[in-house]
């Protein structure tokens, strides 16, 4: 169609203005795409510094264990059967763990030191893959599967004087009510930024810790962590609506300050978006109000000549459109490409920034984005409607224009 | 029957507190064929009244029929509706689109004419081979002459076979030369294709080759004559 036409040769007509303007058009949408994906990344990081070394995504054990554990409430450690498919589908790993409390000494025969300590017992393959708690130890090793094995966090390891290699008398009772004793050795020691933890937290491994506490093929709990953490409401209602015999409780529940920000989350998208474009629309609508006043001339001599007043404003839309949607594609791709990078490369300020304990999560300094449909498309149908928006004075203008007086002055 | 007729048509524009009768009382017929000229010093109501017979402006009195319509009873989409099929317009400064090539000016009116596009070609071709313009379809207006340009004019003028061509001084940014050749060729299509003209000059030599002159003076119709072959 010639409308068309025109409307495209029209954007070549004025290169730098239709450069400048696009430009401007093209790094808002691209700034914008990727704020909105740092704002996810932001997000995503606060659940999983929240989820990843405690309780996962959706935390599953007994009913009624989540509120007040026990040594005794221990659920089987195989729960496949009892997880539908729909949920299987979304998850990416599964950390069980037990935990107890145990009376953990170290030294000598003259100097010993004795410290009640909490103890979590983790099946260290699945936590290498899932959560971060390999990434806190900061003196000797992981756990690697060994019996004797066990991990100090740093503030118990001083109070115990314990150090790597140094042996460590384990003193607990066994859900059977048999005494639990063993001597472990000490395999890293860990640091995970807060003091309460590290003061009086041990790790070891699962199988050591199902032995000496009676409870064989049996878990305290089950940590899901999901393909996509905020799906884990959803997911821990279609377990709990599957069976009885497991609660799920969703990171929603045990963090509530962080779910009350994913609530507005959508709003302050929508906010985020508001107000750049609002800029946008002021430089846009400029420029291409000025390119407009510029041909009166044309659009009366046009109208002289039979294009009705619609297909006259089609003109102006289509321009306006074309250069906002191309800016908007062109924007989106940019902004999506660099979330995409840093959600596979986060960069890590810790050098420059500390990180803030909040909510029960910590915010890292790091710079880290998730790529999502929504604020990819956000953006782009904004940019889109800010065509439509920066059309319609000219159109309004168009409408009162009388050929006879445009075609005077010309 | 007549293509145009008007009957005591007036156009007063007020400008401030005074009163500009431009167009002051003008009954008139064009028939379909002629080769009308409207004479008259700058300020004699010449284009003024062009516009109102083009239905580009409204009467302040007086009425206006263009192929036994009523102008006046139109919506102003009805009057681009009625410009588009009924009349073709020549500017005085050719008012070619410029970001379309000659071809594509012309090409411009048979689409929203709604022409198919199998029949662009056989319609522009023969009117570009007329009218000298062959070689030059593919330019754009600004690599093109004056002369050129309103060559291209014409063909768009003529193109979607409207009732009249109204030219408001389609020569005066011509020089003398391609004004005279421009008429001629304008006269050519009167003759050979029928196309009824009306245009408005105070070029003696473009008047002289009309074949009915009528003079303007102050708004009104002062002399209407027609001259014997
Ligand atoms: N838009 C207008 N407002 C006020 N006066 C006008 C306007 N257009 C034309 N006139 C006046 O009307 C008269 C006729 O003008 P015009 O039709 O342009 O004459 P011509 O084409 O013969 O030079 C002139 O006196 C001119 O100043
Ligand atoms: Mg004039």
């Amino acid at each position: 169609m010639m409308i068309l036409r025109i409307a495209w040769r029209n954007l070549w007509r004025n290169r730098r203005r239709t450069q400048l303007t696009m430009g401007a058009m093209i790094f808002s949408c691209a700034m914008l795409v990727f704020s909105l994906g740092y704002y996810d990344g932001f997000l995503w990081s606060l659940i999983n510094n929240a989820t990843e070394k405690e309780n996962g995504h959706v935390f599953i054990a007994l009913p009624g264990y989540y509120a007040s554990p026990t040594l005794e409430d221990a659920c089987p450690e195989a729960i496949s059967s009892q997880i539908p498919e729909n949920v299987k589908s979304e998850i990416k790993g599964v950390c069980p763990r037990l935990q107890a409390y145990a009376l953990l000494s170290c030294g000598t025969e003259e100097e010993n030191r004795t410290q009640p300590g909490q103890i979590i017992a983790v099946d260290y393959q699945a936590e290498l893959a899932n959560s971060k708690l390999a990434g806190d130890i900061v003196k000797g090793d992981f756990l690697t599967g060994d019996a004797r094995e066990i991990l100090l966090g740093q503030g118990l390891a001083r109070k115990i004087r314990a150090d790597i290699g140094s042996e460590i008398i384990f003193f607990s009772s066994a859900a059977d009510g048999s005494i639990a004793s063993e001597i472990l050795l000490v395999k890293g020691i860990f640091s995970s930024g807060e003091n309460m933890r590290d003061s009086s937290l041990a790790i070891m491994n699962l199988k050591a810790a199902q032995r000496l506490l009676a409870l064989e093929e049996r878990v305290h709990s089950h940590r899901l962590f999901l393909r996509n953490p905020m799906q884990a409401e959803e997911i821990a209602s279609r377990l709990n609506a599957a069976q009885k015999s497991l609660e799920a409780t969703p990171w929603q529940s045990i963090f509530p300050q962080i779910a009350d920000i994913l609530k507005i989350w959508l709003g302050v998208q929508l906010f985020t978006v508001a107000i750049y474009y609002a800029a946008m629309a002021l430089i846009t609508f400029n420029t291409m109000y000025m390119a407009f006043l510029e041909r009166m001339h044309e659009f009366a001599v046009m109208q002289a000549i039979g294009l009705t007043r619609g297909l006259l404003a089609m003109l102006i839309l289509c321009e306006s459109i074309i250069m906002a949607t191309a800016s908007g594609i062109i924007g989106t791709a940019i902004g999506a490409g660099a979330n995409v990078v840093l959600f596979y490369h986060p960069i890590d300020l810790s050098r420059w920034m500390e990180s803030i304990t909040w909510g029960g999560s910590s915010i890292q300094p790091i710079l880290f984005c998730v790529p999502s449909l929504l604020s990819n498309l956000l953006p782009l149908l904004a940019m889109i409607l800010l065509g439509f928006a920066v059309a319609a004075l000219p159109t309004w203008r168009l409408y009162r224009l009388k050929p006879v007086e445009a075609l005077r002055e010309g | 029957m007549s293509i145009v007729s008007t009957t005591d048509l007036k156009r007063v524009y007020e400008s401030g507190a005074t009163e500009v009768k431009a167009v002051n009382g003008v009954s008139l017929s064009i028939e379909a064929g002629e080769f009308a000229v409207l004479a008259g010093p700058s300020g004699s109501g010449k284009t003024t009244l062009l516009n109102l017979i083009g239905g580009l402006d409204r009467p302040t009195d007086g009425s206006v029929h263009l192929d036994g319509e009523l102008l006046n009873d139109k919506s102003d989409d009805e009057l681009t509706r009625a410009r588009l099929f009924k009349i073709g317009f020549i500017f005085q400064a050719y008012n070619l689109v410029p970001v379309l090539s000659a071809y594509e000016n012309v090409q411009f009116i048979l689409q929203i004419q709604g022409v198919p596009d199998s029949k662009h070609e056989e319609r522009i071709m023969p009117l570009f081979e007329e009218l000298g313009l062959s070689g030059l379809a593919h330019r754009r207006p600004g690599e093109l002459s004056g002369g050129q340009q309103q060559r291209v004019a014409v063909a768009r003028a003529i193109v979607g076979h409207p009732s009249i061509i109204l030219a408001d001084e389609p020569t005066a940014n011509l020089d003398s030369e391609s004004a005279v050749a421009l008429l001629n060729l304008m006269h050519r299509l009167n003759l050979e294709q029928k196309v009824t003209f009306l245009f408005s000059s105070h070029d003696k030599k473009v008047i002289d080759i009309a074949q009915r002159v009528i003079s303007m003076r102050d708004g009104k119709i002062c002399d209407d004559h027609k001259k014997t072959q």
